[in-house]
């Protein structure tokens, strides 16, 4: 397996292989060298990889991993691929589109306004629903299309965001 | 003599839990109050009963006067510990209190007023004549004032005259920068104070930060119990203090504490403060403030003197006499305070969020740790980011210094970042140990206190140890089979 | 188990001379191997990047599992074809591993006339997804064809195992339970938008990703509506209002991340069971194959000492030892999988395809997969022998080896010639795969035979027309049908008309006959219960 770890702000490609009894560890284009991670939650752990190894304090939450070591503590972060990949792209997504025809309840952010992903920029009602319209993406609010009591139908652009290179 | 039987903790966190010890060992009742993002916190579990509070802001709720108040009335208060920040050196809270017949253990609302306003606080030192820095007020007029800040000399500091604490401060180093850095410095005190008088200061280079603590009963009698050292700070904020100070002879301490006391005889002080000092390379003092609370750096003063300052409070609100005269207040050994935050030093000391998912503390004899926290807990950014206390003491300075080395290292916080390396390193520095700090001890080593570049060797180390421990690349069900794991990587 | 005593003296002449010559071929091989890949003009190559396109071969590493080996299938496919400007046909296959689980790649080099389909581009999506089909292998199509050859339309559309096929297999596939995913990264048009919509999992890349049925040229030629490929057919289209795709993403990583996501969920194939011991390295260094295969075609070697350079341990058991000895039969190990190998050491008699017979019905009876090792003339000729019944016998060695339930794997590791090439499990035979070595011939015949018989044809038809020849024409002539034979039956050739799925390095063949076999035991395998019959 492999994968993207960050590790002081820096991005370093990291492959595992081999068995459990023996593992591999390659990072970026290195050769692989056997490694292995030993101990236990209360006692501590030890990794070593080839020729060196030194006692560690290791604690994982979700993709984040928390390592005390060299007298100091670290952070690493596992990024999932799919979501790095696409953080990486231009942003296509720079509209946000009414999934069914209603009218405009409320507004909850300016145009030049920064927002982030999932936060909601809109409300809107639709067969006696009120339904929150989030941000597709981080970004900036372009145009905002409808005004409150304003009615659209299922697809209208409700919020355009601004692409990445404006 | 008053009855104080229920004693309501107006705070929360570390130091909830501190005073409630206190209560608990006297056999007071204590009642707690808490915003839901404190629920199930050690501060709320600490006290006999909690009462739940609301605002706008968890920070609101914990100075909410009325609601404080009402929940007093409800459940039969007899008297209120402030603790610190929050509502300790509010002089309408203290009155409101007054008012409804509940005791405020602390000054009076009189002494809050006077050494609450640093404007005020220096006029009245500079009338009974204690030697304070160089400093003007505003009082002659916006015009006037940045002339006589210039006459001051440069640097000098721009400082709230409603802040404290080291908020809202500004250094000037250079004279074109004087009257921006006025306005910025009004502009920031009236948000963070509400108030935007300001005053200027000579800012002396190296000097260190030397306070007094005092304690005072209803009857005039005011003793000090020694002082504290507290240079090391960053950006104003304190994160090391140590008792008794590594530079003072006899006679400097002596004389520093007797102007500390007489400083507070003049106010007519009631209960625990603080006397702080800028004490110059020369020998020279000057009276820089007066906290009218009970200090976050209070347990280095406990564990050399054996006093529970709490319980003082307590007792001195209850209107007993001071149980003890000056020389009876004797200071054995030394300690240390190293204030663990959860902030990230190698990111500008920006506070950080996470959950605790390792959070072990050291303890032991000569090892003091008041903390809010337990492992699991998540650290939010609605309240300040210190998370303990770690003090320790021993029989000389180097000792203490040696238990404290050995309390940071045994000290482990994973899931949130903190300065506990950062800690660790300030006390391994040999300027440290040699006792030369002061107030620009962390501008001056900032580079040599940052933490050594990983070496690759380290950093591969590192990144192994989080692959070998992450089911997103040790996974059997991901893994592939014979023979693909024996031919490895191979193209035909 | 007994290992191979190998007798080979890698300090002779003969060994230093094979070795030169075969390590040449190899060479030559890696080369081609390395043009087919990654040799392109350097305008198409711009193109690419221009339309922020990465190349086939980048996409493949970006799929598959770090270190992790790939076996990619029909390299040379089309090496001689269309004047060699279609190399690999346009396609890339192979097995290899995402996220653990082993697949069946098919990509299409859009770096090559647009990934346009040729006639052997059709062969080779046929051929590949009736690998998918016979081992139950999950596929994973990258798409971005541009739609069929026009000019060669006739070659590749009509008949029964042609285009359609393509479709027909994908809808198999679905039935049987073998999981399909596309990645749609370029425009898939006409018939190809098939491709993708077949699968279980479509994902398409906005902006570069297209899938209609008519693209914008015919949609404005045949209605006069004007409208662009995204509009028509583009990822957010698809992905939200038909429904025909299922994902939609940014960019490439992305799809190929969430490929690599997809067949995670997959469930881990079950291998069908035959007996399994722990692998071993072979004894004999792999290498020496080099020095053991003559530099002439007629000059005949130990198959025992090709065995010895394949399986586990160098182990092998051989059944019959003393019979039918131009034939050896034996049980051996790969990768810890029991296996039985069939390998020619001459001509077949009666007898050694006798012995053949008894020993495919035991390994039948007994699950144990077979590999043939082919270098076969054919079988012996002349009256003492077809009295013999040699026809008889070899139809015997034909029945049973066409109806094995077991599964078949081959290699022509030098002559493939006639009715050999059938008894030893040719092309016709449902070989789960089957590999050439860059030495290899194959023919009906005999070269020397065969261009014998063909120059006498040519003189005697030249003759009766009523020209002169003289002893040079005549030479001439021989040599140029001998020329033309020796193209037309060499392993290049073979590997161009997709008539094998690969030519191999032979020091490979262990690695690949171990991934081949992984791959060929997807699939479980009946049994037809019968007594064996001491033929």
């Amino acid at each position: 397996m492999h994968r993207r770890i960050e590790l002081l702000n820096k991005f370093y490609e990291v492959t595992v292989s081999g068995s459990s009894e023996r593992r591999l560890v390659r990072i970026g284009d290195a050769t692989a060298r056997p490694a292995a991670l030993t101990g236990t939650d209360s006692a501590g752990w030890a990794i070593q990889m080839g020729e060196a190894q030194t006692p560690v304090r290791v604690k994982t939450k979700g993709e984040m991993i928390y390592i005390r070591a060299f007298g100091r503590t670290f952070e690493l972060r596992i990024v999932n691929p799919v979501e790095q990949a696409s953080q990486k792209s231009g942003g296509v997504r720079n509209r946000a589109k009414a999934p069914m025809p209603g009218v405009v309840v409320d507004i909850h952010v300016a145009e030049g306004e920064e927002i982030a992903k999932g936060q909601t920029m809109m409300t809107i009602e639709s067969m006696k629903i009120l339904t929150a319209i989030p941000a597709p993406r981080h970004g900036k609010v372009n145009k905002i299309h409808f005004m409150p009591g304003q009615s659209f139908e299922k697809g209208a652009v409700l919020v355009t965001l601004s692409s990445e290179e404006e | 003599m008053k009855t104080i039987n229920k004693v309501l903790i107006a705070n929360r966190g570390e130091i909830a839990c501190r005073i409630s010890r206190t209560l608990d060992r006297m056999g007071i009742a204590s009642v707690g109050v808490y915003h839901a993002a404190d629920a199930g916190s050690p501060g709320v579990r600490a006290v006999s009963e909690a009462v739940e509070i609301d605002g706008a802001t968890p920070v609101a709720a914990y100075l909410d006067i009325d609601q404080i108040i009402s929940v007093c009335k409800q459940s039969g208060i007899d008297a209120v510990h402030p603790g610190f920040g929050f509502l300790a050196e509010n002089a309408g809270f203290a009155k409101r209190l007054a008012r409804e017949g509940i005791l405020f253990i602390g000054p009076s609302p009189h002494n809050i007023e006077l050494m609450g306003n640093k404007v005020e606080a220096r006029s009245f030192c500079i009338e009974n004549g204690f030697s304070l820095v160089p400093s003007v007020t505003e009082a002659t007029g916006s015009e006037y004032f940045a002339e006589q800040a210039r006459n001051i000399g440069i640097p000098l500091l721009i400082k709230a005259a409603a802040g404290g604490g080291g908020k809202g401060m500004l250094i000037v180093r250079d004279p074109d920068s004087l009257e921006p850095s006025i306005q910025l410095a009004k502009a920031t005190a009236l948000r963070a104070f509400g108030d935007d008088a300001v005053y200027a200061e000579r800012y002396m280079e190296k000097p260190r930060h030397i306070e007094v603590q005092v304690l005072a009963d209803e009857y005039g009698n005011i003793i000090h119990m020694g002082e504290r050292e507290c240079s090391i700070q960053r950006r104003f904020q304190k994160i090391i203090e140590e008792s008794p100070a590594p530079c003072l002879n006899a006679d400097l301490r002596a004389r520093i504490c007797d102007t500390a006391v007489e400083i507070a005889r003049r106010a007519d002080y009631r209960n625990a403060g603080t006397v702080e000092f800028l004490l110059a390379p020369d020998g020279n003092f000057f009276f820089l403030e007066m906290n009218t609370r009970i200090q976050v750096e209070h347990p280095v003063t406990e564990m050399v003197t054996g006093i529970d300052l709490v319980e003082m409070q307590i007792r001195m609100a209850r209107g007993e006499r001071l149980p003890f005269h000056q020389d009876e207040v004797k200071t054995k050994g030394h300690a240390i305070e190293l204030r663990l935050y959860a902030e990230d030093p190698e990111n500008d000391f920006l506070p950080t969020t996470g959950q605790l998912l390792t959070y072990s503390l050291p303890s032991g004899d000569h090892v003091r740790v008041d903390d809010g926290f337990t492992a699991g807990m998540k650290v939010t950014s609605a309240f300040d980011p210190m998370l303990a206390k770690l003090v320790t003491h021993g029989t000389t300075r180097d000792e203490a210094i040696e238990r404290a080395r050995k309390a940071i290292a045994d000290t482990l916080v994973l899931g949130v970042t903190t300065n506990a390396d950062y800690l660790a390193r300030i006390i391994a520095h040999p300027a440290f140990a040699a006792g030369r700090t002061h107030t620009g001890f962390i501008p001056q080593y900032g580079d040599e206190l940052n933490p050594p570049a990983l070496t690759e060797e380290q950093r591969d180390l590192l990144l192994a140890a989080a692959a070998l421990s992450s089911r997103e690349l040790v996974n059997p069900y991901f893994e592939a089979i014979e023979p693909y794991t024996s031919i490895g990587k191979w193209r035909n | 188990m007994r290992r191979i005593q190998s007798t080979i003296d890698i300090l002779s002449p003969d060994y230093r001379t094979y070795e030169r010559h075969n390590r040449n071929l190899a060479a030559r091989l890696h080369e081609c191997q390395r043009k087919a890949r990654f040799e392109r003009p350097e305008r198409d190559v711009n193109r690419l990047r221009k339309q922020n396109k990465m190349m086939v071969q980048e996409r493949i590493e970006l799929l598959l599992d770090k270190g992790t080996p790939f076996l990619e299938l029909s390299t040379l496919a089309a090496n001689m074809a269309y004047n060699g400007t279609v190399p690999g046909a346009g396609l890339v296959s192979g097995i290899g591993i995402v996220n653990g689980r082993e697949v069946l790649l098919m990509a299409s080099d859009s770096s090559i006339k647009g990934g346009a389909w040729y006639p052997l581009t059709v062969k080779k999506m046929v051929r590949t997804t009736d690998i998918a089909i016979e081992n139950r292998l999950p596929m994973v199509h990258l798409v971005d064809a541009a739609g069929a050859f026009l000019p060669l339309q006739s070659d590749l559309f009509a008949d029964r195992y042609m285009a359609g096929r393509l479709f027909r297999n994908q809808c198999v596939l679905s039935a049987i339970g073998v999981k399909q995913v596309a990645l749609v990264l370029g425009h898939s048009t006409a018939g190809g938008a098939y491709v993708p919509t077949l699968c279980d999992y479509s994902i398409m890349v906005r902006g570069a990703g297209g899938v209609f049925l008519g693209g914008p040229p015919l949609v404005k030629a045949a209605t006069g509506e004007d409208v662009s490929a995204d509009e028509l057919g583009g990822a957010d289209v698809h992905s939200t209002l038909s429904g025909t795709a299922d994902y939609a993403v940014d960019n490439e990583q992305e799809g190929l991340a969430l490929a690599r996501e997809i067949v995670g969920t997959f469930p881990r194939l079950v291998k069908a069971a035959i007996e399994r011991c722990e692998p071993e390295e072979p004894y004999y260094d792999t290498q020496e194959l080099y020095g053991i295969i003559p530099e002439d075609i007629k000059k005949q070697f130990d198959m025992r000492e090709v065995i010895a350079r394949i399986v586990d341990g160098s182990r092998f058991h051989e059944f019959k030892p003393d019979y039918g000895t131009t034939i050896v039969c034996g049980y051996a190990y790969l990768y810890g999988w029991k296996i039985g190998l069939l390998g020619n050491n001459g001509v077949l008699f009666s007898d050694s395809a006798n012995k053949c017979t008894q020993f495919m019905q035991i390994c039948n009876r007994d699950r144990v997969p077979i590999i043939f090792l082919q270098n076969i003339t054919g079988f012996m000729v002349g009256k003492e022998y077809e009295h013999g019944g040699i026809t008889k016998n070899g139809a015997k060695m034909l029945m049973v080896q066409s109806n094995l339930d077991v599964p078949k794997l081959t290699v022509m590791t030098n002559g493939s010639f006639g009715a050999g090439n059938y008894a030893m499990c040719g092309r016709a035979f449902d070989a789960r795969f089957l590999f050439s070595w860059p030495n290899s011939q194959i023919s009906v015949m005999g070269m020397e035979q065969a261009a014998k018989t063909l120059s006498q044809l040519r003189i005697r038809s030249l003759e009766r027309q009523g020209k002169k020849l003289s002893d040079e024409d005549i030479l001439q002539i021989y040599e140029g049908i001998k020329q033309d034979y020796l193209e037309k039956s060499d392993a290049y050739h073979s590997t161009s008309e997709l008539w094998d799925d690969g030519i191999i390095d032979p020091a490979d063949t262990r690695k690949v006959l171990g991934i081949a076999l992984s791959a060929a035991l997807n699939r479980d395998f009946g049994e037809t219960p019968n007594g064996v019959l001491r033929i």
